[in-house]
């Protein structure tokens, strides 16, 4: 994982060498490629010129690790350097237990009920019970992802519509087995001797 | 090279010596239009100043992450203010860096903002980091627009490049330049955590976005988040400015007098956009949150229609 997030810091600081490795890539896709980065002073990135765009990851990563020291540096100076430890205030509310914790659905909530009625086509459905009926009113909401359903959903259901239609080939005999096996050689053989 | 240096160290101490300032004016604007005296200008110095000689209350159960993160944010937020043009054009760091490179930065410290709020593992935190977390999914798409209609105008995403193309008499009145405009600012009203958006002076747990994140904070940690807070806003209407309202903005190897126009000009435009900042808050009411996307999305289509403008027209 360490090996991962330090290729990937990397990647971001020294651009250059990594979009010259991929120019024959880039190349291969789309018959073209930017030119040659790592000649360039500074170890900047120009895709096309200066005065257009260019990026210094290097430069504006030491930007960032010099002005978050100094300021580390100026306030544990200038400032308090106290820590008192304590329970967590959270406004008053109660200690959390799992019940009131915090997690990833609940973290997706606002962005789900945001983008719900149109990117996840999300329906609510009210049962309300009628009046002097005991049970509990439910809130339902169905949440349909059309990537999955318009994605993945024709190729899961073509595979399976195949190997509905090719269900029968498990149930053989040895005889009819070993003749499948010596049509599929002598097939690929011909296939073999075809092909140039 | 000693001058390209001064000056551009000159810029990242102006940023950081006005950001308080500009927050303690709008402060006060705001509290006048109320008919109250207000806080003086500046109360904000104060106030970091008393938090950072406060001692840190740190929750029992929170990590390295919640610790380090307020120099993160605060040192990300001062590059990404440090590369704006302020009062002069081609500082000596602006090639390193364009408009993209702004929005990452800005983008690092929100993601850095929210994983310190869910950090401690209260629930204020985490509603407060998923709520900055649905603004971002809709401002950061818009801010690239603008950044695609600017750049298809100027043909640059560099800042300096940028701010000198629209200085120049080439650049007239354009339909798609108002539509990125009225983009941007109700990106940096949202991104800023202003009214409508969000209340930065009160502690409403219904509504509130920013303050819920940083709840658990205090002290130096505390001080450092609200400084970035106040480089933030400085920084958008930098952007504004510069990109808008390029007047009087110095060259880089220009005369002390030329500087010193630039210095007033731009000391100006913080002065206008302020006061414009205050009275829009004072005139409007918070909005729900769930009605924040609406407002967002409506920034992100006139961002959209800005773009497809431009790109329609320069085609033909």
């Amino acid at each position: 994982m360490l090996c991962f997030v330090a290729l990937c810091v990397l990647t971001g600081i020294l651009p250059g060498f990594v979009i010259d490795a991929l120019s024959p890539v880039t190349t291969l896709l789309g018959g073209n490629h930017m030119p040659e980065q790592a000649t360039i002073p500074w170890l900047s990135i120009v895709p096309v010129a200066a005065s257009r765009s260019s990026y210094n990851g290097l430069l504006v990563f030491v930007f960032i690790a010099l002005s978050a020291s100094l300021t580390a540096f100026v306030v544990h100076r200038l400032g308090s350097r106290a820590v008192r430890h304590g329970p967590a205030w959270d406004c008053g509310f109660p200690d959390p237990s799992p019940m009131t914790e915090y997690t990833a659905a609940s973290f997706a909530q606002p962005i789900r009920r945001v983008f719900g009625t149109l990117v996840f086509r999300a329906q609510e459905s009210v049962d309300m019970p009628a009046p002097g009926d005991m049970r509990p009113a439910r809130i339902e909401v169905r949440v349909r992802d059309l990537v999955w359903d318009s994605l993945y959903l024709p190729i899961s259901s073509g595979v399976a519509a195949i190997a509905d239609q090719l269900n029968f080939v498990q149930f053989l005999t040895i005889r009819r087995y070993l003749t499948l096996v010596f049509v599929t050689l002598v097939g690929l053989l011909v296939a073999l001797a075809v092909a140039p | 090279m000693i001058r390209d240096f001064a000056v551009q160290g000159g810029q990242m101490l102006l940023v950081l010596l006005l950001a308080p300032l500009l927050t303690g004016f709008v402060r006060k604007v705001k509290a006048r239009l109320l008919r109250r005296r207000g806080p003086p200008l500046v109360q904000p110095y104060r106030d970091l100043l008393r938090l950072l000689r406060k001692e840190v209350v740190l929750a029992d159960n929170a990590s390295w992450l919640f610790r380090s993160a307020p120099y993160l944010i605060f040192a990300t937020t001062w590059v990404a203010a440090a590369l704006v043009p302020t009062f002069a054009l081609g500082l000596t760091f602006s090639w390193s860096a364009d408009l993209i490179v702004i929005a990452g930065l800005l983008g690092s410290a929100r993601f850095f903002l929210a994983l310190a709020g869910l950090d401690v593992g209260t629930s204020f935190g985490g509603i407060g980091s998923s709520r900055e977390m649905m603004i971002a999914s809709l401002a950061e798409p818009a801010l690239i627009m603008v950044v695609f209609t600017l750049a298809l105008i100027a043909g640059s995403t560099q800042l300096s490049t940028v701010a000198g193309v629209m200085a120049s008499p080439a650049v007239g009145l354009r339909v798609s330049l108002g539509l990125a405009l009225f983009a941007l600012l109700m990106i940096a009203i949202a991104e800023n955590g202003r009214v409508p958006v969000d209340n930065p002076a009160t502690h409403l747990e219904l509504t509130m976005v920013h303050e819920a994140m940083v709840l658990e904070y205090s002290g130096r940690h505390l001080a450092l988040i609200e400084a970035a807070q106040f480089l933030k806003l400085l920084l958008y209407i930098s952007i504004i400015g510069c990109v808008f309202a390029p007047w009087g903005l110095a060259r880089a190897d220009a005369q002390p007098a030329a500087i010193a126009v630039g210095f007033g000009s731009y000391v100006a435009k913080l002065s206008v956009a302020g006061f414009l900042l205050a009275f829009f808050e004072s005139s409007v009411a918070k909005m729900r949150v769930f009605r924040v996307p609406v407002f967002l999305g409506a920034g992100l289509m006139l961002a959209l229609l800005a773009t497809l403008l431009m790109f329609v027209t320069q085609a033909r």
